[in-house]
């Protein structure tokens, strides 16, 4: 029992925090979108004209849903990562007491950058955090001298399901080792390798979309950190908060309580730093202060310095990950949690009698709940469970059914508009969920909107899409689809009424496209499918319509997938021999 | 000290760090309840967003 408490303390939050999103159904918010089965497709390897956002992340849930239904894969995901994230954050602590312990563990798994993170539906990013505690460990093991790389390996493939997620996992490990030194500069060297190998897929596909992966410079502003009540950006940003949507942000972060929480922390923080450095070696220390310091200046760098990090992210490819910099908040949350953890115990100790030490130990350790009590239950109603509404099945099997009968193409999902908002769920946003539940690729708008302002996308056939629902109607709007590969149109009737009564009706955007020649092949409440006729998908001007392209991605998925296996089948070998010494040892032989 | 009597020093000190232990108790357990009733009452109410956009990045007005 005593083992397992780690696990059943972060499974009671985890619980309480999740709440009625564990019920039947799916939880869509904002960029999480699951559905009952996402099919296997190109785009998912990166072949797509889009920037490979979701590279591997959507393959994985591809695949796995295939063993596992996809409502009760995004539970255990869900779950998972935080009993992940808090053993883990326990274990970070382990020999400070179970004071600190329990203190550590609750503190990395209730706090701001949690909540608001799952909030917003970065679900392959709060994997990631949930893995840095075990990456540091394995750091430490590693800079020792001991043969762990391949679960090394392991857990950074884990943490590396969405390309911010790699980066912030790969720093943490490379970082972590590289401080050790030049004892570790071996080490240091495979920990880079293996990062590479595991990051391959997203990697090799955002070069191969070369000057295209370039973001837009004016958007840093939007989505740099932001105040949360009276604090301003870089208090919150302390405190592992500070996201740029605040329509996630907790409300008790917008109250004097969050002034509380900030000063809590600090002072706790600053009460475990002596502990902490009696404690630990300085290799140790560092390697979780270095990465922690890198997160805290790419989280802020976007709220302090505007101007050279638009310019970094217009005009270098791939920088726009540093966009949204509070993601990168993640690489200073284990820092903060055990030196939370240790000082709730250093507190705890400095009383001297039993009971009320216990007594304060115990009221330290649950603060982050009690400052912040509207995680709990689904973050307070911001995540549900619902259930997809028969028309989108219908829509499914109608598509399903045309490619069956030979027809191949992408599907165009209208509204031509990133996000919406379903009655069917409960009117909370989401990303588009219609392309994700249909079993072809699917092109949408990449555009993003933020308080109104458009932030353009990176798609070019998006762009021309969008050009040409605006421009064109009929035989020529059908022809031009067809020539982006387009062959199934589908419209959600909801959100098209839902701009209209907006009056953002315009044919870039909302209103149903003229499609004379298309047959319809399914027309319900909320959605209408249409089939471009005597038109095949041409196929998207992605990287595969390039044969070496597609030669060098498939041998980027190939190096994961074999640094992955080699890992995996090392550890098994290394672990066999191991059982049967211990079995023979138990049977006196 | 006498056998059987009472420790005056670690009494005392205990006497002071329960007292601490209960009213640092106390004034979080008063801060949960405001926190609580506080978040509950002041949902937060940001203007009123598209159906179309990811989010906002104005604060909640209070």
């Amino acid at each position: 029992m005593v083992r397992a408490a780690p696990a059943v303390w972060s499974l009671a939050l985890a619980v309480l925090m999740l709440g009625p999103a564990l019920g039947r159904g799916y939880v869509l918010a904002y960029d999480m979108v699951w559905v009952p089965d996402l099919t296997v497709r190109g785009d998912f390897l990166g072949l797509g004209s889009s920037l490979p956002r979701a590279v591997p992340s959507d393959m994985v849930v591809a695949l796995l849903d295939e063993v596992v239904p996809g409502m009760v894969l995004q539970k255990l995901v869900l779950v998972g990562t935080l009993v992940l994230a808090g053993t883990g954050a326990w274990r970070l602590v382990a020999r400070a007491g179970v004071v600190a312990s329990v203190a550590a563990s609750t503190f990395y798994l209730w706090n701001p950058f949690v909540a608001e993170r799952l909030g917003i539906g970065h679900w392959p990013l709060l994997m990631t955090y949930a893995a840095l505690p075990w990456i540091h460990l394995l750091v430490l093991r590693l800079a020792a001298g001991e043969r762990c790389l391949p679960q090394l390996v392991l857990w950074l493939a884990f943490a590396s399901l969405s390309p911010v997620g790699g980066i912030v996992a790969g720093l943490h490990a490379v970082l972590g080792l590289a401080v050790a030194g030049r004892a570790a500069t071996r080490a240091t060297g495979w920990a880079v390798g293996a990062v590479v190998a595991v990051n391959a897929p997203w990697l090799v596909a955002g070069v191969l979309h070369g000057a295209g992966a370039v973001s837009d410079a004016a958007a840093v502003r939007l989505f740099a950190a932001h105040g949360e009540g009276i604090l301003p950006s870089w208090a919150a940003v302390l405190g592992l908060g500070g996201i740029w949507n605040a329509e996630v942000v907790p409300a008790s972060r917008t109250t004097w309580v969050g002034v509380v929480s900030l000063l809590l922390v600090l002072l706790v923080c600053a009460a475990g730093l002596r502990s902490w450095s009696g404690a630990e070696g300085r290799r140790a220390r560092l390697a979780l202060l270095v990465p922690a310091a890198v997160g805290l200046v790419v989280a802020i760098a976007g709220a302090v310095a505007p101007g050279p990090v638009g310019w970094l992210v217009g005009h270098v490819p791939g920088a726009g990950l540093v966009r949204d910099g509070t993601r990168f908040l993640a690489l200073a949350a284990p820092l903060l949690a055990v030196l939370w953890g240790r000082g709730v115990a250093q507190l705890a100790a400095s009383v001297p009698a039993r009971l009320p030490a216990v007594v304060l130990g115990t009221v330290l350790a649950l603060t982050p709940l009690a400052l912040m009590p509207d995680a709990a239950v689904g973050l307070s109603g911001r995540l549900d469970a619902v259930g997809f509404p028969d028309d989108l099945e219908s829509a499914r099997r109608a598509v399903a059914d045309s490619r069956r009968a030979g027809r191949e193409g992408d599907v165009l999902s209208l509204p031509f508009t990133s996000y919406r908002r379903p009655g069917w769920n409960d009117g909370r946003r989401t990303l588009d969920p219609v392309g994700r539940h249909l079993p072809a690729d699917y092109l949408a708008s990449d555009t993003l909107v933020v308080s109104g302002t458009e932030v353009p996308g990176e798609d070019p056939r998006a762009r021309r899409v969008a050009r040409d629902l605006a421009t064109l109607a009929g035989d020529d709007l059908e022809r031009a689809l067809a020539d982006e590969g387009i062959t199934w149109v589908v419209v959600d009737l909801e959100a098209t009424a839902d701009l209209a009564a907006e009056g953002l009706d315009a044919p870039a955007l909302g209103s149903v496209p003229a499609l004379p020649d298309a047959e319809v092949l399914h027309r319900g409440d909320l959605l209408a499918v249409w089939e471009l006729r005597g038109h095949d998908g041409a196929g998207a001007a992605g990287p595969a319509g390039r044969p070496a392209s597609l030669a060098v991605l498939l041998g980027a998925w190939a190096l994961a997938g074999g640094a992955i296996a080699a890992a995996a089948l090392r550890l098994g070998t290394r672990r066999r021999p191991a059982r049967r010494v211990h079995r023979e040892v138990h049977r006196g032989t | 000290m006498l056998p059987g009597l009472v420790n005056w020093e670690t009494f005392v000190q205990g006497m002071i760090g329960g007292i601490v232990a209960v009213v640092v108790g106390l004034v979080l357990a008063a801060l949960t309840t405001v926190g609580v009733v506080s978040t509950v009452s002041s949902a937060p109410s940001q203007p009123e967003q598209s159906v179309m956009d990811y989010g906002t990045n104005q604060q909640a007005a209070e």
